[in-house]
């Protein structure tokens, strides 16, 4: 089987066909909120290939191309994920630790044309329990850049959620180079099918502003619009939630505080708290850097032959403030590129502070914070270390055009944003229902 | 355990004086005439202890009245003894169950005191009810008739806000009649379901957790995956009234409710659902004759059935079948009326079938219902209609027609013996059953149906209720004083509590899971009510042996373990499909809380654990007809907590560590607020009991994982 794959591997590699992997990568189209500053690609050989002879001495910068199907890696590591909650009743902190394993594989797809369909299944062994999220990712990789179009994420009991980008996300840049900077703009369609029956479409547009339909089972629909769309104001921080007779409407920040007025028929209510942030630029961020080359996170499970050095050190920060939930997500990813065999080790920080109850994480339904700071703060860490392939793509693959990309990375990625999206459905949810509660039972009760 | 009858008799004696002298304002008419039966009156346990502080309001006109009679057992410690012992892996007689015949030639009445006592009453033109597990007899008829029996006339009478009978003088039978007591001649019911509708309720949504939230969250998924979805297992709920479904055809049950559950969440998966009637045949059946009436005579002619001769098989001795009957559809889903016109669905029936049912995919749920029209004289005389001055409406008195009639329920549940897993959701304040279901000293027939079950291998869940620390009620709510459940308290059944679990929609945890109570999502919004998980220390009953190593308890402490109650998260129920006059649920999807949630989930739970023990040759070790059978589950689960050491005994040993099974929840509290206390102003609560470290009288050993119980517990491998 390991000599198949290695023929078929140097056949593709080297004589332009088969498995796709030697058909000329598309090139995409600029993405609106690409600022990378790539270097000069490397100059091809005449056979397409890069370098014509296997060196132990990896070359940088690397040049990354797309991996093909049938292609296969896993990676393994830890996930910790602390829960503290400090208001209304200060509990003590909790920590939930599991093991991860990830495996992904590729296959063709299209379109985009030269597309592959990236499937990773990460499954998260807690000490009680074992979960697994599936993900697919459409990717299309050029010799400038690997592009995300589509995610779609499923977990066991079939929750489904589907990204589509109005814009490819650039994922890395190619050829790496230090210093290399670029964002993506966030605008999507976001589809969600839960298990229980209800539907969510979402559209966001390139300022984190969004608005979406909610069709929770046996209800009438609802509308939550964060403020910056329709008009295409700027932001200003506000919001609204709309469920028939039930408004809630959030007022920007204004002299430190936040007023949110609940309506029901011609009846209404406000409550004042403390402002808990600055109106931003954008209620979606994401950015990245290459740091260059970097020793590993001194908790980066490495393997075999992998080096505890990576040659690039990419980290990408994505923020999300959502004034209408509640809530601030900071997730900083950090990737250890190594030559030859990509994101070798990935680590994974990401923090969900909550200021409004919409999921009773305080068990107080709509209970705001009082003082600007977070009731409560749930922070995952993950640490991915690759595990296969356990040598060197070059190595195995004399003068292959392909290495390994550090498309993983997302891969891992997209299982923590799957759990962050169906409780997002589930603040929702609450949300739906407390409206309900006061719509029925008028908002001055 | 002659001396043993002895004493108890004496001290029947005593109370039975204080306790008639002890009625406030009572003027009750003399006792009638002589000791039936031409001879030495018999003192017997009839629950006099439940009239005091009773106000007597006036002779009863209820014209029919039923009753439970405990017969003389052949050694009753001994069945509760031996349902410990069948459930301790270091017995000798560990998984060693017996069958409902077994039970009665050891433990219960004999054939000649159990048949004795039948002919009496049946000589008396009542009508009698008997199972094989010679426990009880159910013993019903005209009010004249029984007052005839009894020697004593009876009155109304009022206390914690509800009117019921009892009687005005002490009743008597003559000496001959081998009776211990008899229940229900104090008719005060004060058992109630325990759940508790969130303030959303009444809106109607499924916007409490899904079932496939749960699953989740709970792993039961995980179980699914290796194949353990429960098939093979039966999950007994007794019943607290009827469910809506088609009586065309009781097994399997068209339950339109989980029906229309299933149809929300995507077709979701559910176990098939039967009622087991306790109705003539179903009676018949339990006793395996044949021939019998499908329905009863209202008033039995003992001529006309004349009572066998000893000689007679004693499964073929009781011609009659009390008064039972098939129910009737349920009309409405809540109504005012008599039966069988008003005739509503339960919701706490409904309840417990869909949460077993759809966390248990492939087991069977049986769904016991014992249907009786003259019932509502329990609440409220002759009818289910308003309730006299002074009672209370509402869940607490509301006419539930199965909970009246539990004991049958559980009766047959003995007798059929098909159940593997039974699951209540009600109790009441353990002190207020004194009188009633046992004795001061915690002797009765009630803790001897759960030996029984125990004793057939049965593992009985029971909700710790849903009043904190505070679980004994009165008039205005419960009272301000530390009281614990019952039965959720008896020693041969596993206590549920409750928990908030914040969960996302794929059932991850997105915080800590904490003890239900006023402190986290127990205050009632809106509605004023204050609710918690039931847990505390029982006054009555000691400690069993795997309770008392575990945990150094002396005294039974509950819960033993928790899951999910909270009506703030909730979980959905669908109930009234396609019923009008709906009052206390909306037709369709709600919410609802309580530890009413939590039993049915921990007997599913369970049923999947039995499942794989029946997979797993090492596991099916049992010398009896059900190897699979583990008995009570308790001590499985406080041997998980301290690990093999435990019980001493090679015979059970976890195959996991605790850590690694359950969620020890450390934070949450019982206390309860005053009852009166308007919501988010508790003013000074009554102590209860915190979440801590280990142990705890919120959530017991903490929140079981079904797929890592199973691993624990059998040796499967759930990953």
């Amino acid at each position: 089987m390991a000599t198949a794959v290695l023929i078929a591997a140097a056949l593709a590699a080297c004589g332009g066909g088969g498995g796709g992997g030697g058909s000329t990568p598309p090139v995409p189209t600029p993405t609106p909120g690409h600022t990378a500053t790539p270097t000069p690609a490397p100059t091809l050989d005449p056979y397409g290939c890069v370098g014509s002879t296997p060196s132990s001495v990896m070359r940088r910068p690397m040049v990354v191309y797309p991996t093909a199907a049938g292609d296969a890696f896993s990676y393994s590591g830890t996930l910790s994920d602390t829960f503290a909650q400090s208001a209304p009743c200060p509990q003590p902190t909790a920590t939930n630790d599991a093991t991860v394993r990830v495996n992904v594989s590729e296959a063709s797809t299209a379109p985009p044309a030269g597309a592959t369909d990236s499937t990773s299944v990460e499954s998260d062994a807690y000490s009680k329990q074992t979960t697994t999220i599936t993900t697919r990712q459409t990717l299309v990789s050029s010799s400038t850049a690997l592009l995300l179009y589509t995610t779609s994420s499923s977990d066991a009991i079939g929750n489904t959620i589907t990204t589509a980008y109005a814009a490819p996300q650039t994922l890395d840049v190619l050829p790496a180079n230090s210093g290399a900077t670029w964002s993506n703009q966030p605008a999507a369609s976001i589809s969600e099918h839960l298990a229980d029956g209800t539907s969510i479409s979402r559209t966001v547009k390139n300022d984190g502003s969004y608005t979406d339909t909610e069709n929770f089972p046996g209800a009438s629909p609802a509308t939550i619009s964060v403020d910056g769309l329709a008009s295409g104001k700027p932001l200003d921080g506000g919001g609204s939630y709309a469920l028939g007779a039930a408004t809630f409407t959030y007022a920007p920040p204004k002299s430190g505080n936040i007023t949110v007025t609940i309506t029901t028929g011609t009846t209404s209510k406000t409550r004042t708290f403390p402002s808990w942030f600055t109106v931003p630029s954008s209620y979606i961020t994401d950015a990245f850097v290459d740091n260059g080359p970097q020793s590993f996170d001194a908790n980066c499970p490495t393997a075999g032959a992998i080096s505890a050095a990576g040659d690039h050190q990419v980290v990408e920060t994505y923020q999300v403030l959502d004034p209408v939930l509640g809530y601030k997500e900071t997730r900083i990813t950090t990737s250890y590129v190594v030559d030859g065999f990509g994101a070798a080790c990935v680590k994974i920080d990401d923090t969900l502070n909550s200021y409004y109850d919409y999921q009773n994480d305080t068990t107080k339904i709509d209970y705001q914070s009082q003082n600007g700071q977070p009731n409560s703060m749930d922070h995952l860490v993950e640490y991915l270390g690759m595990t296969s392939p356990t040598s060197p793509y070059p190595a195995l693959r004399t003068q292959s055009v392909r290495a390994v990309t550090p498309q993983a990375v997302a891969q891992a990625l997209a299982a923590i944003a799957h759990t962050r999206a169906v409780q997002h459905a589930q603040r929702l949810r609450e949300l739906h229902s407390y409206a309900l509660h006061i719509a029925h039972m008028g908002a001055t009760k | 355990m002659k001396r043993q009858l002895a004493a108890l008799a004496a001290g029947v004696a005593i109370v039975v004086t204080a306790a008639c002298g002890g009625h406030a304002g009572v003027t009750p008419a003399p006792a009638g005439g002589s000791t039936p039966g031409n001879s030495s009156p018999a003192a017997f346990e009839w629950g006099q202890a439940q009239l005091r502080d009773a106000v007597y309001v006036g002779p009863a006109t209820v014209q029919h009245l039923q009753v439970y009679a405990l017969v003389r057992q052949q050694n009753a410690a001994g069945l509760i003894q031996y349902a410990q012992q069948v459930s301790d892996p270091s017995s000798p007689v560990y998984r060693h169950f017996l069958t409902p015949q077994e039970i009665g030639q050891r433990f219960g009445a004999s054939h000649n005191d159990y048949q004795k006592a039948a002919a009496y009453f049946v000589s008396q033109g009542l009508s009698v009810a008997g199972w094989p597990q010679h426990l009880a007899l159910s013993v019903s008829g005209t009010q004249a008739a029984m007052e005839h029996a009894f020697g004593t006339k009876f009155g109304l009478y009022q206390k914690n806000g509800l009117t019921f009978v009892a009687p005005i003088g002490t009743p008597r039978v003559s000496a001959t009649v081998p009776l211990v007591a008899v229940t229900n001649l104090v008719a005060l019911h004060q058992e109630h379901s325990y759940l508790v509708l969130p303030p959303r309720a009444n809106v109607g949504s499924t916007l409490a957790y899904s079932p496939q939230q749960v699953r989740n969250a709970f792993d039961y998924s995980g179980a699914y995956s290796r194949g353990f979805n429960g098939t093979g297992i039966t999950i007994g709920i007794i019943g607290t009234g009827p469910l809506n479904i088609s009586r065309s055809s009781l097994c399997p049950a068209s339950d339109k409710d989980l029906a229309a559950v299933r149809a929300l969440y995507n077709n979701a998966t559910a176990a098939t659902v039967c009622e087991v009637d306790v109705t003539p045949s179903g009676v018949a059946a339990g006793l395996q004759i044949s021939g019998i009436p499908s329905a009863a005579p209202a008033s039995p002619n003992p001529s006309a059935s004349p009572i066998p001769a000893p000689s007679q098989s004693p499964t073929s001795m009781f011609p009659f079948s009390g008064n039972f009957q098939s129910p009737p559809p349920v009309t409405n889903g809540d109504c005012t009326g008599t039966l069988p016109a008003c005739n509503p669905e339960d919701g706490e029936a409904q309840l417990d079938v869909q949460q077993s049912a759809l966390l248990a995919p492939g087991a069977t749920v049986d769904f016991y219902l014992a249907y009786n029209s003259n019932d509502c004289y329990v609440f409220f005389p002759n009818s289910c209609a308003t309730p006299p001055p002074g009672s209370k409406s509402g869940n607490y008195g509301a006419p539930q027609i199965g909970l009246v009639e539990s004991d049958p329920e559980i009766e047959q549940a003995i007798a059929d013996n098909k159940a593997d897993v039974v699951s209540i959701s009600y109790g009441l304040g353990e002190p207020q059953e004194v009188g009633g279901g046992f004795n001061s000293a915690g002797v009765g027939f009630e803790p001897e149906e759960f030996a029984a079950l125990a004793t057939e291998g049965i593992a009985v869940f029971v909700s710790s209720g849903d009043s904190g620390a505070a679980e004994c009620l009165g008039a205005n709510g419960y009272l301000a004083q530390p009281c614990v459940s019952w039965p959720s308290g008896d020693v041969n059944v596993t206590s549920v509590g409750g928990v908030n679990a914040p969960i996302n929609e794929f059932g991850q945890l997105t915080g800590n899971i904490t003890a239900w109570g006023v402190t986290n999502g127990g205050s009632g919004v809106g509605s004023g009510s204050w609710s918690g998980t039931g847990g505390g220390t029982s006054t009555i009953f000691a400690a069993p042996s795997w309770q008392h190593t575990a945990v150094n308890a002396t005294m039974r402490e509950q819960p033993d373990v928790a899951l999910l109650a909270d009506p703030y998260t909730g979980v959905t129920l669908t109930v009234n499909t396609g019923l009008t006059g709906s009052k206390t649920l909306p037709s369709g999807p709600t919410g609802i809380g309580g530890t009413s949630v939590a039993a049915p989930e921990m007997a599913a739970m369970w049923a999947l654990v039995l499942q794989a023990c029946k997979a797993t040759p090492a596991c099916q070790t049992g010398p009896s007809a059900h190897p699979y059978r583990l008995g009570n589950a308790a001590p499985y689960l406080y041997s998980i907590y301290h690990g093999s050491g435990l019980v001493p005994s090679a015979s059970f040993s976890p195959h996991l560590p605790y850590a690694d099974v359950f969620y020890d929840v450390l934070y949450g509290s019982n206390a309860m607020c005053p009852a009166t206390a308007k919501p988010g102003v508790c003013g000074t609560p009554i102590p209860g009991q915190n979440a801590m470290t280990g142990y705890d009288q919120t959530t017991g050993v903490g929140v079981p994982y079904a797929g890592h119980l199973i691993q624990a517990v059998t040796g499967q491998v759930v990953p």
